[in-house]
This record gives structure tokens, C-alpha cells and sequence, in this order.
């Protein structure tokens, strides 16, 4: 149980936004290394992992153990999966109207705690409530209600979650958003859309050849996607809501590595169709394409900066694999207009930008495969997150605090989220099968 | 007293607000909203709630507490949002591909045949296949002879075309093997040119590591991986 820091620093952070940073030694960061964030007038201090982690207790809800899905445990696994909360056991039911005894919480060591109730309505919907309280002030914070028909009971809890996180500490949470992935299993592959979680998945596309590098549209409406179903890599275009599909890039050798430019009207693609692989803008209005990288070498993996004006790429045109950054307008071809972002280790490659634009998550070769993250303020080196050595396919979350990755363990492949620095990090529950290729969904409306 | 309804303000960089609600406004039922200079809570329409103030319950409730501040109520800094209808989650629709051929059932989407259907890639044995070193598309000399031996095939039949597929070890991301592989291919209908095979007769493709020969994580099987398939069209 890490040492509990004082009250009042608990209580900034019950008022204030945390980045999931830590100074302490065992995370092996330097405290110096990482910027703080500051937000208006909410500061909080780092002691250590664990130590700047807001305790809140989440009590059953009254009335859902008559429901197929529970309320309570999955908002206290998304809590907890967001790095910037630990749970205080919350023995017994209560309900939003409850009052609670505030002392009592206060002696488990809550800052926050939150009641409330799930009530099947005449028309089968599900009302959904929940009460927050402030523990350390004993104060009343409000609460809401959440009508959704039954099948949808998942997503008002991670509803409820997001609303907790933005309330308690400023920060968007991302527990209602999706995540894409591919499984592998039973001579079959299969592309996934599922909550933030890893569960609730439904299934896009059921192929007997691979399907990799799946790229969620800015509106979070379409997948691009690279499929095998012709004998080699194309790069299809799906809408997830009808399952139209339709290939925008199928010419000779291989067409991969889709990505969307910010307004939704262009992928960068990977195309080996002039020789060596090489980025290509396609304009999915017109059909055009344009090809935007011109090295002798292997150019691909292209992503763009959430502000549309840089795709960063990965490039072996020094002999290994690093990571370039060009301007997303030059389409020039004469000198070396990409800047090298990247330069320690011999590997280097699957760069992803944080949605706020600071950082650069990628992945190294160094023996093992590790997935590192680095400010692209150029306010310090990168750091690896975590400690597995079979990383693939890094990804923010929206809020850009968290990362989902896929890695090995025990044998088998997984996917895991992430703190930014490490320290919180949680397994996602996929049975059954090898899961690859992660991608986060945008925030939707 | 006034009720702020209005929603979460937005981040200040890049990534857009969480939206308010996925789902259209239908009917609002909050539960409390603090506002300033309020000083009792809204009563919830349909549940009966005790009307009381927070700061007095909050003492009454904690009689061996040290004394509470008087409540000061503050702006809500995040005020709730209005409730909003709740449609059925976005479905996500199913897709499925069926080979050509395969029993009824299932979307095909009339695509085409993919070459090499089974899933877990045949062998096709020594004389077709071209092994590569780690990171390497180079062409060894001991396996000069496939590449001459596939030469003389597409010589002595005119109508005969040859796919060669490039593939690599387990290890690393899939796009940049997918690359790699690309080059493996291309390295070896390079060699086919060069002992004069035409090149329209000739197609160079990529699985990169999606269609391994060899399951393990050794330097078995990583070796088997590695490795450029030429297979009849």
C-alpha cells in the first residue's frame, strides 16, 4: 500500500487535473524529465506511484444484481484502468439517496465515493443513477441520471465514468470510446470494434487472409484497414455502422499503411507500386493520388500530426529503420526535406502522436521490442513505458493519457493499456484467440 | 436560482470535448446541481428526496468528526450535463469473406479468388523457395540455383507466369516487414530479369510476417520465415 501523502495534496487532486507522471525511482524517471501539467490553478504534487492516485469508493448499486450486466464493477475497472484513480473497498448497496456517513469513508481512506441505483423502467429501459460525494469536504458533488435500453448498460456505466473523471479531476476520460483490433484463430481473421475495455466487441469483417493496420477515420465512422483477400496487401475503406466497403488503393505489389489526414478527405498510403515502398496521398473525394515521399529506400507507416501540418514517417534511408517528419504540403522531390526525429538506437519504427500533439509514442529494437515515448517539445529523451519486450502498435487514447499496445504474454498475444509513464497498466480481456493491431477510436459524438 | 446546463468546456489543445451525450436530448432528470448563491438542492421530479442543508447533514451524519466548515458553495466547475435520450448503441455491421468456391453462406464480395487460399501457407518445398538472411534482401549464391532453375521454367513456357511471394520472421512490426517482404520479392524477380525472364510475367508481392511457414519463436523457425515463395500464377 504506498504511503499516503497529505490530505490537502489528496484534495487538489480531487479538485485538480493529474497527469499520470511519477519521480520515483523504482519507475526509473527522472522527475525533471517530464513536464508537470499545470492547468489554471490546479497543481499536483508527484510523491511516487500510487501516492497521487485519487482513492474513491464505488458501492454496488441498488438494483443491479437483477440485471444482466452490473453497473458497478465495470465503472470501477474503468476508474482504475485510467491510471488516475485506486479503489477503496465499498462493502454493501446503497443508492443515490443515500446518506452516507461520511466519517466512516473518510476512515477507509475514500477521498470520493459514489452511490447509486439501476431501475428497469415500464418500458424496459434501465434508468441509471449515481450520486457523487466529496469525502473530504463531506460535501454533496451531484449526480445524474442515465436512461439507455438494456443492451446498451455497458456504455452508461463507462458514461458514468467519463462524467466521474472529468469531474473530479478536469480530464476527459475515454472509457466510452472504441477500440479496433484484429483476432487470429480458427483459420480465420477477424477485425473488432469493441469498448475501451477490450469487451462488448462486435465484429467487422470475417476473412480467411490476414488483415492488418487498421485506421480509424477522425469522425470515427470509418476503418481503413489493409486486407489480403486478393493474395496481397490492398487497402480497403469500410463504414462500420452498414459495412460498405470499397478498396482505394489495390495497385501493383503492395498498397498498406493507411492513415488519415485530420479533416477525413485523405490517407497516406504505403505503395511499393514505382519500386521501392514509398507514401502516396490519396484524395478519397477524387480518387487522386500523389505520391509524397521520393527516398531509394523503404518509406512507410506514415501518421499525421493532430494539427494537419507534419506526417511523420518511418524510414530506413540511413540504413535502419528511424523515424522522419516532412511537411504534410511538400510534395517536392529534390533534397531531403524530411527532418530525422528519432536517433538513438539502430531500429526504430509505428510512430503514433498523442491527440494534444506533445508526444511521440514509437517502438524499438533492442533486443526486445519495447515501445517508448518521447516529447516532442524536445524537453527530454525518450523513455521506454513499461517493461515487455514484444511491443507492436502503439496508440493513444483521445485524452492522450493513455496508450494501448500490443505485446506478448504468457505465450500469447495481448493487447494493454497504459499510463503515459508506465505505472498503471492493465491487460485488456481478450479470450480465445491472438489479438493484433490495435487502433483507438476517436471521441464520438 | 440559476442552473448551468451548459456542457463540459473543451480542451484546450488538439483533441476535441467529449461530446455531451452520444444521443439526442430527450428529457433531463438531475439530481442536484450546485449553483452559485444556491443554497438548497433541486429536488429530484420523481423520487422523493429529503430537502435539506448539505453542511447540516453533513455534521448531523458525522457527530464525532471535528467540526465541519459551514458549506460555501462555489460554481460548479464542471456543471452536469442535461440528460440526453439514449439510442441503441451504433451497431457495428458484419462483414464476411468466403473464399470462392466455399460452401454457401456468408457476404462474398465478389473480389476475386485470393491466390494461395489456405491460411496456414503450404511448403512448397525446396526448389521454389528462396531464404534470406536477418534483415536482408539479398539474394544468397546457395540459392542461385532456384533463381536458375525458375529462369529456365519461364523459358521454356511461354504462357507460364509466376507470383513470387516475400515473407519475413515473427519478429517486429507488420507494415515494415510487410515492406521488407516487398523487397525479398522484388530481389528475387530482379534475379529472374537478370537471366533474361520477362518481367510482365512476373509479380512481386508482400505477406511480410502474416503467413508464417513456422509457428515457434526460435531461430528455427525464424529462419524458415525468411524466405521469398515463387509460385506458379
Amino acid at each position: 500500500m504506498p504511503e499516503m501523502t497529505d490530505r490537502r495534496s489528496f484534495h487538489r487532486a480531487l479538485l485538480g487535473s493529474a497527469l499520470g507522471l511519477t519521480a520515483g525511482a523504482g519507475a526509473g524517471l527522472g522527475g525533471a524529465l517530464w513536464p508537470s501539467a499545470v492547468r489554471a490553478q490546479y497543481r499536483v504534487e508527484i510523491a511516487g506511484i500510487g501516492a497521487n492516485q485519487l482513492p474513491v469508493a464505488v458501492v454496488a448499486f441498488r438494483g443491479e444484481e437483477q440485471l444482466a450486466q452490473p453497473v458497478a464493477p465495470v465503472l470501477r475497472a474503468d476508474l482504475v484502468r485510467s491510471g488516475v484513480f485506486r479503489l477503496i473497498e465499498a462493502p454493501g448497496v446503497m443508492d443515490e439517496s443515500s446518506q452516507p456517513v461520511i466519517a466512516d469513508w473518510r476512515g477507509r481512506g475514500a477521498d470520493a465515493l459514489v452511490l447509486g441505483s439501476a431501475t428497469r423502467l415500464a418500458d424496459g429501459r434501465i434508468d441509471v443513477r449515481y450520486k457523487l460525494w466529496d469525502v473530504v469536504k463531506g460535501e454533496d458533488l451531484g449526480g445524474q441520471s442515465v436512461v439507455v435500453p438494456a443492451a446498451d448498460l455497458r456504455l452508461a456505466a463507462h458514461r458514468i465514468a467519463d462524467l466521474l473523471q472529468k469531474r473530479l479531476t478536469g480530464e476527459a476520460g475515454v472509457n466510452a470510446t472504441r477500440i479496433a483490433y484484429v483476432t487470429k484463430g480458427g483459420g480465420r481473421y477477424q477485425l473488432h470494434i469493441a469498448d475501451a475495455d477490450g469487451l462488448g466487441d462486435q465484429v467487422g469483417l470475417i476473412s480467411p487472409q490476414p488483415i492488418i493496420s487498421p485506421s480509424w477515420s477522425p469522425d470515427g465512422r470509418r476503418l481503413a484497414y489493409v486486407s489480403f483477400e486478393r493474395g496481397k496487401a490492398v487497402v480497403m475503406v469500410q463504414n462500420v455502422a452498414d459495412g460498405q466497403r470499397r478498396s482505394v488503393a489495390a495497385w501493383r505489389g503492395s498498397n498498406s499503411a493507411p492513415t488519415w489526414s485530420p479533416d477525413g478527405k485523405r490517407l497516406v498510403v504505403t505503395l511499393s507500386r514505382d519500386g521501392p515502398s514509398q507514401l502516396y496521398m490519396l484524395d478519397l473525394d477524387t480518387d487522386g493520388v500523389r505520391r509524397f515521399s521520393f527516398s531509394n529506400a523503404i518509406d512507410t507507416e506514415a501518421t499525421f500530426s493532430p494539427d494537419g501540418r507534419w506526417v511523420y514517417f518511418v524510414s530506413d534511408r540511413s540504413g535502419g529503420p528511424q523515424i522522419y517528419r516532412k511537411r504534410a504540403d511538400d510534395f517536392s522531390a529534390e533534397g531531403a526535406q524530411a527532418e530525422r526525429v528519432t536517433f538513438s538506437g539502430s531500429y526504430n519504427i509505428s510512430p503514433s502522436i498523442s491527440p494534444d500533439g506533445r508526444w511521440l509514442a514509437y517502438v524499438n529494437r533492442n533486443g526486445g521490442f519495447r515501445t517508448m515515448l518521447m516529447p516532442l517539445d524536445g524537453g527530454g529523451a525518450a523513455q521506454p513505458v513499461g517493461d515487455s519486450t514484444d511491443d507492436e502498435s502503439p496508440s493513444f487514447a483521445p485524452n492522450s493519457r493513455l496508450l494501448l499496445y500490443a505485446t506478448r504474454a504468457k505465450g500469447r498475444d495481448v493487447l494493454m493499456t497504459s499510463t503515459l509513464d508506465g505505472s498503471v497498466r492493465t491487460p485488456l480481456l481478450i479470450t480465445g484467440a491472438d489479438v493484433r493491431e490495435p487502433a483507438w477510436g476517436p471521441y464520438t459524438p | 436560482m440559476s442552473h448551468e446546463h451548459r456542457l463540459s468546456p473543451p480542451r484546450s489543445s488538439g483533441a476535441s470535448a467529449p461530446r455531451a451525450g452520444r444521443w439526442p436530448l430527450l428529457a433531463l432528470t438531475a439530481l442536484t446541481v450546485l449553483a452559485a448563491g444556491c443554497s438548497t438542492p433541486i429536488k429530484l421530479d420523481d423520487t422523493p428526496v429529503e430537502s435539506r442543508d448539505i453542511g447540516g447533514a453533513a455534521a448531523a451524519s458525522a457527530p464525532a468528526s471535528a467540526a465541519v466548515a459551514p458549506v460555501r458553495t462555489q460554481p460548479v466547475e464542471d456543471p452536469l450535463v442535461a440528460t440526453t435520450r439514449v439510442l441503441p448503441q451504433s451497431r457495428v455491421a458484419s462483414v464476411e469473406l468466403v473464399p470462392r468456391g466455399a460452401g454457401a453462406g456468408g457476404a462474398a464480395t465478389g473480389e476475386g479468388p485470393a491466390a494461395g487460399t489456405a491460411v496456414d501457407a503450404t511448403p512448397v518445398g525446396d526448389g521454389r523457395t528462396v531464404f534470406f538472411d536477418y534483415d536482408s534482401d539479398v539474394v544468397q549464391p546457395q540459392y542461385q540455383g532456384v533463381v536458375d532453375a525458375q529462369a529456365r521454367r519461364l523459358a521454356a513456357a511461354r504462357s507460364l507466369r509466376l507470383t513470387v511471394e516475400g515473407h519475413t520472421d515473427a519478429r517486429g512490426g507488420s507494415e515494415y516487414n510487410l515492406a521488407l517482404g516487398q523487397k525479398r520479392a522484388e530481389a528475387v524477380v530482379r534475379a529472374l530479369q537478370l537471366l533474361g525472364a520477362d518481367p510482365a510475367r512476373l509479380d512481386a508481392v508482400s505477406y511480410g510476417k502474416e503467413r508464417p511457414l513456422a509457428n515457434g519463436q526460435d531461430e528455427v523457425s525464424f529462419a524458415r520465415n525468411r524466405r521469398a515463395e515463387l509460385r506458379d500464377r
